[in-house]
């Protein structure tokens, strides 16, 4: 009997999700539109009875939408980050989860831009801040970084698939639909795997590469400056923004972590998911999980020594107060345990990686939560404190944006590899070329090697 | 005559040395003031005629009356404000005018202090520099001859819905004389975790009639305040507090109760005007708003290089294999 050579392994693999369907996979699409189409009722409620129906008031009015956008906004920090950090510095481990991180950060920021205009109430207040949005406001900065980063994500993401796509519309011809097809021939851009070809991709890739860090960096600071630039107790602060982009650096990490783990399984990916992947990425988190440790400290360590009035307040509401089993909850279970289990090799086991990551950022949204509420309940004047309670509008809807992430991963996995073949391909030529260096490949880390001819394009 | 008048002469010598030697003679006692003068001169200062860098010292406790003296032959038209650091004292500005200023203070604190001069010259940084030295030990009872202060934080108490509340400090010696240049601390009664204490909540200096001001926002969830203002001591100045109540009613002060008003359509005629912005050249309004453009322009480089990109996306697809 004949072995599968890897590449061959690797095609069967990854290209089995695309063409089967199984009886899971559409019980889970039904799970995720059964909770959008709650989240759409729920919408519709709120535009035909305006924000009274939520939760937030004259004083909280900024609630769980709020909180849901910085959350989403550090998540999808993740992928193209991370993709983009490890393809400079030409780390070969990178080639299998490149993929899957690009698509988290774009489905990720799909949901962290309908947030704040589910939050306005109207959408078509929208139309106001291009209107007459003032450049000076950090609003308008926001709204900028964010649509500046999902189209940067989008097309970095778009550069890696039209490979891929030439690649599938090959393989798949006859085997799909006529329209996916054409979908796949649509992508692929004429993809022939020719050297001008792969010039254009590599200049291309290379300047996306480059730009989208400092891109993704400035989404996560100006996101904080929503906050550090008004007066208000918790959020005066000079050290949100690195801060913040610590934040999403851990959550995103964590976030990549529970889908590489969820994938592996669904998609039986444990030839390319590997225990190095998950112990290199865990390396990551603890650093990250640190960094963010130390900002927390000196955050806390800052206010709480000066402790003017208000910051008393709110440190004590936040520390020994009505917010306090949120706050130590999400500071045991989403930063120290997973950075300690993730730190020891004895506990750096698949399930207990899960269990961390997927509190690293049930952590993370609480602490979104309580930067976002607390300060807003905090009173300016000598009154009562604000109240805030979300209503089921708010979770319905809340609920249904993590539905709106997982189906967008969901459709985009059923419609392309999850594992980007003809990178891992093309690292294994770089492999060859290293032990056969006569061969004449030469194989620069982070260039895109022109191959020439075959069905796999690469 | 003569002679009984010298005798009587010698006589009453006599009785006066003996008197002179019988009377108590002056005794330094331990509360007098140590005297101690330097002098500003055109190269410096100037300590028992030395120049140089002066070390000034005392023994720890003792009254210390420390005078500078201008005293300048060449530039006469200088001008000084001595500071003893550590003491936090300042003197009044020295000028050929007005030649001298005495520090008058307890010296309690061991160690080694600066005095200089504070106005902002590089030479008088250079050259008019000296120390005083507060030597450990030493007889002390100085702090008896401290002169006692009285402050007086008025009104006593307040009621306040929420606006800002001045507090005004009074700090007079026990004669009723102002005391100038005095910090006055503003304490707010806290707690925190169980723990009480208190907060500072500022501080001000008193001027030539000895008051300070404070501006106070009551922000705590209470209808209470208890605040104390405290002067710590300085230089002669034995320390004084005073504990005043503010009552907070959480109603807003009738300044923020507005009428309520309508919208009304202005004139054509009443229109704002924008004088002169139309008119200014281009690069002038680039100028005045260059932040808002540095941004645009950073935003439209970024959206370029996307397109560049896209274009090099693009021209994959217009690539044919010619073999």
């Amino acid at each position: 009997m004949k072995t599968a050579s890897r590449e061959e392994r690797l095609e069967e693999t990854v290209y089995r999700p695309l063409l089967h369907t199984s009886r899971a996979w559409y019980a889970w699409m039904a799970v995720l539109f059964v909770l959008i189409g709650v989240g759409f009722y729920a919408y519709y409620e709120q535009l035909q009875r305006g924000l009274a129906i939520t939760g937030m008031r004259d004083t909280v009015t900024w609630g769980l939408y709020i909180s849901n956008f910085v959350f989403f906004s550090g998540v999808s920090m993740s992928g193209t980050f991370i993709s983009a950090i490890l393809r400079i510095t030409g780390a070969e481990w990178r080639r299998p989860i490149t993929r899957l991180a690009e698509i988290t950060t774009v489905s990720a920021l799909l949901m962290c831009g309908l947030m704040p205009i589910v939050d306005m109430g109207r959408p078509d207040r929208v139309a106001n801040i291009l209107l007459y949005g003032r450049l000076d406001s950090p609003l308008l900065w926001d709204i900028l970084a964010i649509s500046t980063y999902l189209t940067a994500s989008i097309i970095y993401l778009f550069l890696f698939i039209i490979p891929d796509s030439a690649l599938l519309r090959d393989k798949f011809a006859g085997k799909v639909s006529g329209l996916r097809h054409r979908v796949y021939s649509l992508v692929s851009l004429g993809w022939q795997g020719l050297p001008e070809q792969h010039r254009h991709l590599e200049r291309g890739a290379g300047i996306m590469m480059l730009i989208i860090i400092p891109i993704g960096v400035t989404v996560h600071s100006v996101v904080s400056w929503i906050f550090g630039m008004t007066y208000r107790a918790g959020w005066a602060s000079t050290i949100f923004a690195p801060y913040f982009a610590v934040g999403a650096l851990y959550s995103g990490t964590a976030m990549l972590i529970t889908l590489m783990i969820i994938f592996r399984k669904v998609y039986h990916l444990e030839e390319y998911f590997t225990e190095k992947h998950f112990r290199y990425l865990s390396y990551l988190l603890v650093v990250f999980g640190i960094g963010y440790l130390y900002f927390t400290f000196a955050e806390y360590l800052t206010i709480g020594y000066k402790l003017a009035s208000e910051d008393k307040l709110l440190l004590e509401s936040l520390l020994l107060g009505k917010y306090s089993p949120l706050v130590w909850a999400g500071f045991f279970f989403g930063q120290i345990l997973p950075i300690v289990w993730a730190a020891f090799r004895r506990t750096r086991t698949i399930q207990l990686m899960l269990i961390g990551s997927i509190l690293v950022n049930i952590g993370m949204w609480i602490k979104r939560f309580i930067i976002v509420v607390p300060t807003l309940s905090l009173p300016l004047l000598p009154y009562e404190w604000g109240i805030y309670t979300p209503s089921w509008v708010e979770i319905a809807i809340t609920v249904a944006s993590f539905g709106g992430f997982a189906l967008t991963l969901t459709l985009f996995t059923k419609l392309f590899p999850i594992i980007p073949v003809w990178e891992m391909k093309e690292g294994w030529e770089h492999e060859k070329s290293k032990q056969a260096p006569s061969a004449g490949l030469a194989a620069g880390a982070t260039t895109l090697t022109p191959q020439t001819g075959g069905a796999s394009h690469v | 005559m003569f002679r009984w008048t010298g005798r009587a002469a010698l006589v009453a010598a006599a009785l006066v040395g003996l008197a002179l030697g019988v009377m108590p003679q002056h005794v330094a006692h331990a509360d007098d003031p140590v005297k101690l003068r330097v002098e500003i001169t055109d190269s410096g200062f100037a300590y028992n005629g030395k120049e140089g860098d002066p070390v000034v010292e005392v023994e720890q406790g003792k009254l210390v009356e420390l005078t500078f003296a201008w005293t300048h032959k060449g530039y006469v038209n200088d001008e000084h404000i001595i500071v003893l650091e550590g003491y936090k004292l300042e003197s009044d500005k020295l000028t050929s005018a007005h030649r001298e200023f005495t520090f008058k203070f307890l010296a309690d604190k061991p160690g080694t202090f600066r005095f200089k001069c504070d106005l902002d010259c590089e030479i008088h940084d250079f050259m008019q520099r000296g120390a005083l030295n507060v030597r450990r030990g030493g007889g002390g009872g100085g702090a008896a001859a401290l002169t006692p202060t009285k402050l007086n934080v008025t009104p006593s108490s307040w009621v306040t819905g929420g606006d800002t509340v001045a507090l005004m400090a009074t700090l007079n010696d026990g004669s009723g004389n102002p005391v100038p240049k005095a910090e006055v601390r503003f304490l707010l009664d806290a707690e925190f975790a169980g723990r009480k204490g208190k907060m500072d909540i500022g501080s001000a200096k008193t001027d030539a009639k000895g008051v300070a001001f404070l501006d106070f926002k009551p922000t705590l969830a209470t209808d209470q305040y208890a605040i104390t203002a405290r002067f710590v001591g300085m230089g002669v100045y034995a320390e004084s507090e005073q504990a005043i109540a503010i009552q907070s009613t959480g109603a807003p002060p009738s300044a923020y109760v507005m009428e309520p008003t309508g919208l009304e359509i202005i004139p054509a005629w009443a229109a704002p005007l924008t004088v002169g912005v139309a008119d200014r050249p281009i690069i002038h309004q680039i100028l005045d708003h260059w932040a808002t453009f540095g941004l645009t322009l950073a935003v439209l480089a970024v959206w370029a290089i996307f397109a560049f990109i896209l274009y090099q996306a693009f021209s994959i697809s217009r690539v044919h294999d010619r073999r």
